[in-house]
Formats: C-alpha cells, structure tokens, sequence
C-alpha cells in the first residue's frame, strides 16, 4: 500500500499538474461568467414554478393566464398614469417602446414590465407546442440526415431503422406528456447548448489532457529518471507498473471529481435551477436550435446530468487505458504524448474513407474519440451516426473489453522486456 | 559548423519525421481540406469565382463606366439565357411561369412551384440561375458604391481612409469576396498547423540533453557554453527550414485553385470584404500573411526554447507548452492572421503587435542566455 501513497505522492507534488488543474478551472469559471448576463431573467421562470408547478395542463394553464392577465392590468394601471394608454398584450407594448423605457418608468416598473414580457414568451410557447409536435415527423427528420451525409443503400436503410425505433419512443414521449413541461426558453438563453455542448466538452477535453499527463508521466517515471534499474530489479520488480496503473486511475478519477465539481459547482450557483431539476429533459422548452431534444429513455433533468457525469467517468478511464497502453509501448513521455494525439486525430478521419453505401461507415461512431465530440445529444436522437439507442454503452462496453484485453497483454510482455 | 550540422540532425531525427508527416497529414484533412475543395465545388463561391474571372479578362484590373455597361448587358444576356431555359421546359408552362422575371416571383408557398424552384437552382444547379442573383447585386453594388464604402468607416480614421481608396477609384478593382475569404481561412489552418509542427520540433531541443546530463559535458568541453547559442541557431534554422517545406507544399496545393489571374488586383474593391489601411494587391497580401507567419513561427521557435531550457521533464513541459501554444494560436487565428491590415483594427496595430511579439520573445531569450552563461549547473 505504502508504494502506493508514494506513487500518489509523485503526482501531487508534480507542480505542473496542479498548475494545469488550477488553470482550467479558472478558464472555466470565466467561460461561465461570459455566458451568466441573463441570470436575473431565469429568476422569473423559477418564481412562475413555485406557482404553478412545471407540469403544463389546462388547469395549470388556466391559472397561468388569469395570473398573467392580472399583472397586465396592474401594468395597464402604470401605463394609463403615465402615458394614457392600454395594451392587451406585452407584444403591442413593446412594439411602441423600443428605446427610451428607462426614461419614463422607474426601476420597480421596469421589473414588472421585464417579467411580464418573459411571462409573456412561455405563455406564446405553451400555446405553440400542440402544432409544433403535431407536425414534427421523425422519419422526415430521418430523410434530412440521409441527405446531409449523402448516405445510400444499406447505410441509408440502418439510420432509417434507427429512427424508425426511435418514432416509437417518440409516440411514448408525447402520450408522457414529457415535452409539456416548464423549463428554461432553450430559444432565448441555450443553457442546454451552453452546459452539455460547450462547458461538458471543454471539460471533457481538459480531463484527457491531465490524464495524458499523469499517466504517461507516471508510467514512464523511471525511465525518465533513469531509476528502472533499480526499481525493476528489487523484490517488487515489475509488478510496480500494476501499482502505477492503479494509482494512475485513481488520480485520474480525483481530478475529474475536481474539475467537475468545481466547473458544475460554479454553474450552478450561478444559473439557479431549483424547482426544476425533476423536469424531463424532452421538454420543448429545451429545444434551442430547430429541432427539440428527444431522450431515449424518460429522463428528467437530474437525471441526464448525473448519466452525463458517468459517462465522463467511463470515459476518463477508457483514456486512461488507451494512454497506459501508448505510454507503456513508447518510453519517451514526449513522443508518446504527440502519438496519443496523433491517434486521436486518426479516429476522427479514417472513417470519412468509409463507402457512404455500406455499414462501415458506422464503425466510426462507436469510438470514445467520436463520443466526446456530442456531450450534447448523449442518450437522445443525434444525427444519423448517433440514435442507435444503445450506442453510448456499447460504445463503452465495446472499448472496455478491448482496452482491458490490450492493457493485460501489454504488462504481460513488460515483464518479460528486455529494460 | 559541424555542431550546427548535428544539432540539426538531433531535431529531425527519423522518428520526429514520421510523426511530424502524421500531424501534418491529419492537420490538413481535419481543417485544411475542406476550404481546398470547397472552393471548386460550393456555390454560390464558385459562381462569383468564374463571374470574376470573365470579368478579368474582359475589363482587366478595374471596371470603369463603359465597362460596367457592358456588365450590364451582360446581365441582360443572362436573362435571355434564364428566360429561353424557362421556355425549353413543359413543366414550367404548365405552371405559368414564362420568363425569369416569373420565376423569381413565384408564390414558393405553394409546393409544385416550389418544387420546379428546387429542379432548377438545386438537383440540376443550373449555372445561369445561380449567377443571375450575384449579377443583379453586383450591379447595385457598383452604381451605390460609394455608399457601401463610406458605410464600412466606424471613425473619421477609417472614413478618411475608405475616402482615398474612393479617390483613387481602387474600389472598382475586380476582386471578389470569395477568393479573399477562402484564402484567409486557408491561412488560418496552415498558419495553425505549421505553429503546431514547429512547436513540436523545438520543445526537446535544451530538455532533451539537459535531462540526459549530457549537457555537462558539453559545458566543460572546449565550445562550453557556447553551444547553447548553436542549439540557438540551429532552432531558428530548423524552424526556417520547416515553414519553408510547409509553405512550399501549400501553395502548390493552393496553385490548383486557380487564382493567379486575381494576383494584381488590389484587394480594397468593393466586391470583397476587407478595406485595408494600405493599397494592396491580392500577392501583397498573399505575401504580407506568408511574412506574418514566418514572424509567429521565429517568435514561437524562441518562445518553446526558452521552456525547454527551463523544464525539468518532459511532462513539465508539454504541460507548460499547451497553454502558451492554445494562447498564441487562438490569438493568431483570431487577429493576427485573420484579415490582416484591416481597418477594423487600428491603423498600426499589426505592425506593432507583430514588433512586441518579436521583442519579447527576444529579449526573453537573450536574458536566458545570460543567465546560463553563469549559472551553476550542478547547483
């Protein structure tokens, strides 16, 4: 065990390490306050929640309209003082104001105006989304990604099958009601785009890069301290690379739980989401570019997050074992650094050699380099290569299988290498 | 000499080779490629592109009045020609569209129509209806010229500056948009790529003997301590070397989009989207960005020997090294590559920030310098 503490030891007083675990958390928290200049606006959804409750029916709706009706009047009183007009709908009322509100209403008013304004945009969504889900076809949605990557024959007829699956979830979903649920207007702030597409691969990318870095720093520690004669000829011998193995995992473990838990920490203290962390994760409101998100499982908020953090745990150790493997084979932690690169960028491009005819051109989806690059649309419709509905964790189960295989092999012939 | 020569030897050792040849070749498929392809084969980039070079080789280097008439009978003849396809098809006098004037009327709510609407433009791409839309625009482009002009100035710096191109007349100068846009995002993935691979050949050139003590001996043979001012030089040589190779590739990659035509051109016409504080031709630019990048890759080459002098491992060093190189190359991209010599900067910004560059990693260097030549080397 005590080697192990000392192992541990090397990484923690590595001070480049640190460094770097310092340096991204900060660039973080500064991508998260770039993002934060709605905050107080999403204040108003969580206050209309605490009202009505997140779940959209004609009761609720009700309430809501005559709720809404009622700030309209007390509004119409402001404005009847000060300007001599009525209006029945925040819309009109912005189109006669679009500058200079400042100037005639005081800062309480201008708060009542904001909030109705936004009370106003939910209310118009809940209206549309009978007609916007009605006209929604999954097949033809199918048919558009056939087309964007020009696939034909037996590929074209996989994502068809796909989707095909995924119609059924998706008549599920709407008789769930789970796309009639309050959340934050995905149109106007793209919180789902901001968290799960942007911070989630930027944390992502800053875990492989401190799990590079501990494992092949760790691995090939005495080789780049010209200590293996010594380490690898007492009693313990080779069978140390088992213990860098496991301390590299779990340090790779410990600063992802940093780098998480500080990153969500922040965002969440500053996008407020109490209220609605048990609403699903379908819901229309969610949507923020032209097409909603659809989960293949009913999943809330909550929820999708906690299996987005797993994945990234699962994911922080298939690299972890893709890196022991590239480290272990290649001594010099520089070359083996740039050919962990190198590999990656190979994933990304071999699989454009694929013939858009056939299934092969699949393969290329089911890889870790291919999974980090959609955090977004994880367990949901993604795009003709990623709505198989088990494709993350076959993905995963896949790449485990192999990388433990490999990794077994790997310090089976260590022990018999010539050093 | 004859250590410079097995300096150099150590930094393209054969490994380095292969793995700089890997990098370069995902570089370039993973950013590179798609603007080298796209050009030939996106519309409506490749529409203006062959509009243009008709244009260039009937009126030459500007198109003064009595050549935008003939634009304009050009205009005209296209119609002719849009009108006289429409009139070849049964489909479209079923639908009651006779000339071109109908066609781009038609009520495209309503499905058949615009079903024909996507026959024509998009599965059969026919090319005169792609180019009609880019004729008429440029036609109003031309004769509201000064207008479109003036209206790029933020400030009295830049309006007086979009007033001499007006003087001069060099806003009828027959360049397009979409050459010059093609080239600056090409320049940003190459400048990237070739930052990235110099990067990777100097890093190890301090670490690699410092960490195997070999500097010891070197220290105490009869060159000393000089031969870190020959590692120096063979870094900046090596450096030379590689963007050299990598812009020799480049451009003759670049050379089958077909742009030599447009190289006289001054790049300040109104059919582009740059106004440049200087009269530049399309190769002054070409030029002033391959200069640009020799800049970024001298001052990079100092900025990674001076970490490698400093690192203790390896791994200190990539990590050291990713950040300053993100930060330099997100910045290069973003402003000092990117529509260089615009107006949208300050007037001499580009200048200067290319000379602080320079200096800093200069006097960084130098200082290193002088410190190693005193410092304690077994502590």
């Amino acid at each position: 065990m005590d080697i192990r503490i000392k192992e541990f030891k090397k990484i923690v007083t590595s001070p480049i390490i640190i460094g770097l675990l310092v340096l991204f958390i900060v660039y973080n928290s500064i991508f998260i306050f770039q993002n934060s200049y709605f905050r107080e606006e999403l204040r108003v959804l969580t206050r209309l929640v605490d009202r009505f409750g997140y779940e959209i029916d004609d009761e609720m709706l009700e309430k809501y309209r005559l709720y809404y009706e009622e700030q309209l009047v007390s509004l119409n009183k402001i404005t009847k003082e000060k300007t001599s007009k009525n209006y029945n709908s925040m819309a009109e009322f912005f189109a006669d104001y679009k500058y200079g509100l400042e100037d005639i209403y005081d800062r309480e008013e201008l708060g009542l105006i904001m909030e109705l304004g936004i009370m106003e945009a939910y209310y118009n969504t809940i209206e549309e989304i009978d007609e916007v889900y009605s006209s929604l076809d999954i097949m033809e949605r199918a048919e558009s990604e056939i087309n964007k990557f020009q696939l034909i024959d037996k590929a074209a007829e996989t994502v068809r099958n796909q989707y095909k699956a995924f119609s059924e979830r998706f008549q599920q979903l709407v008789n769930n009601k789970e796309h009639k649920n309050l959340f934050f207007l995905g149109k106007v702030y793209r919180l789902h785009s901001i968290l799960f597409k942007s911070l989630f691969k930027i944390i992502i990318f800053e875990i492989i890069i401190l799990v590079v870095l501990i494992t092949a720093y760790i691995v090939n520690y005495e080789f780049d301290n010209k200590t293996e004669a010594i380490t690898y000829t007492t009693k313990r011998g080779r069978d140390l690379i088992l213990d860098k193995l496991y301390v590299s995992i779990f340090s790779s473990l410990v600063v992802t739980t940093i780098i998480l838990l500080a990153t969500l920490a922040l965002y969440f203290i500053i996008f407020d989401y109490s209220g609605l962390w048990k609403v699903p994760i379908s819901s229309y409101f969610n949507t923020d570019h032209n097409f909603p998100y659809l989960s293949w499982w009913k999943m809330s908020f909550v929820q999708f997050l906690f299996f987005t953090i797993g994945l990234v745990y699962s994911i922080t150790l298939l690299f972890n074992g893709i890196i022991f493997i590239i480290a272990r084979a290649i001594k010099n932690t520089y070359f083996a650094f740039f050919v962990f690169a190198i590999i990656f960028g190979l994933f990304l491009i071999l699989p454009r050699l694929a013939p858009n005819s056939s299934n092969t051109i699949f393969i290329g989806a089911f890889t870790p380099y291919f999974l980090i690059l959609n955090p977004h649309v994880w367990f949901m419709e993604g795009g003709a290569f990623a709505t198989f509905k088990y494709h993350e964790i076959v993905t995963l189960v896949i790449w485990a299988l192999m990388i433990w295989v490999l990794s077994i092999l790997s310090i089976k012939r260590f022990k018999r290498q010539d050093i | 000499m004859r250590i410079l020569a097995h300096e150099l030897k150590k930094i393209f050792n054969i490994k380095t080779i292969i793995l700089l040849i890997l990098i370069n070749i995902i570089m370039y498929f993973l950013f590179t490629e798609y603007d080298i392809n796209s050009f030939t084969i996106n519309r409506p980039s490749y529409d203006i592109y062959k509009m243009f070079v008709e244009m260039e080789e009937a009126y030459g280097e500007f198109m003064d009045e009595e050549e935008f008439q003939d634009f304009k009978i050009k205009y005209e003849e296209a119609i002719k020609e849009a009108d006289a396809y429409i009139q070849s098809r049964e489909d479209f006098k079923r639908a009651g569209v006779n000339n071109y004037e109908d066609f781009i009327n038609m009520d495209r709510e309503n499905e058949d129509l615009n079903q024909l609407y996507y026959d024509v433009v998009f599965d059969k791409g026919i090319d005169v209806f792609w180019q009609l839309p880019w004729r008429k625009e440029y036609i109003k482009y031309y004769e509201n010229r000064e207008e479109l002009m003036l209206a790029q100035a933020a400030n009295e710096k830049q309006e007086l500056r979009v007033k001499e191109i007006l003087d001069k007349g060099l806003e009828t100068s027959v360049f397009n948009y979409a050459v010059f846009f093609n080239y600056n995002s090409l320049m940003k993935s190459v400048s990237t790529s070739i930052l990235v691979s110099v990067m990777f050949i100097i890093t190890p050139i301090y670490l690699r003997d410092n960490k195997d003590k070999i500097n010891y001996l070197q220290y105490t043979s009869k060159i000393g301590r000089r031969i870190f001012k020959k590692k120096l030089l063979a870094g900046l040589l090596a450096t030379f070397i590689l963007v050299t190779i990598q812009f020799i590739c480049f451009f003759s990659i670049y050379s089958t989009n077909n742009t030599s035509m447009f190289f006289n051109k001054n790049i300040n016409s109104i059919y582009n989207t740059i106004i440049s504080w200087y009269d530049l031709t399309f190769i002054h630019y070409i030029t002033i960005s391959v200069i640009g990048t020799y800049i970024l890759a001298l001052a990079i080459t100092l900025i990674s020997m001076l970490v490698s002098s400093l690192g203790q491992s390896y791994i200190a060093v990539i990590g050291i090294q990713l950040p300053i190189g993100f930060f330099i190359i997100i910045t290069a991209s973003r402003y000092l590559i990117n529509y260089m010599t615009s107006i949208s900067y300050p007037k001499y910004f580009l200048e200067l920030a290319y000379v602080v560059l320079i200096l800093i990693s200069l006097i960084l260097m130098i200082t290193r310098w002088k410190k190693e030549k005193q410092a304690d080397i077994l502590y």
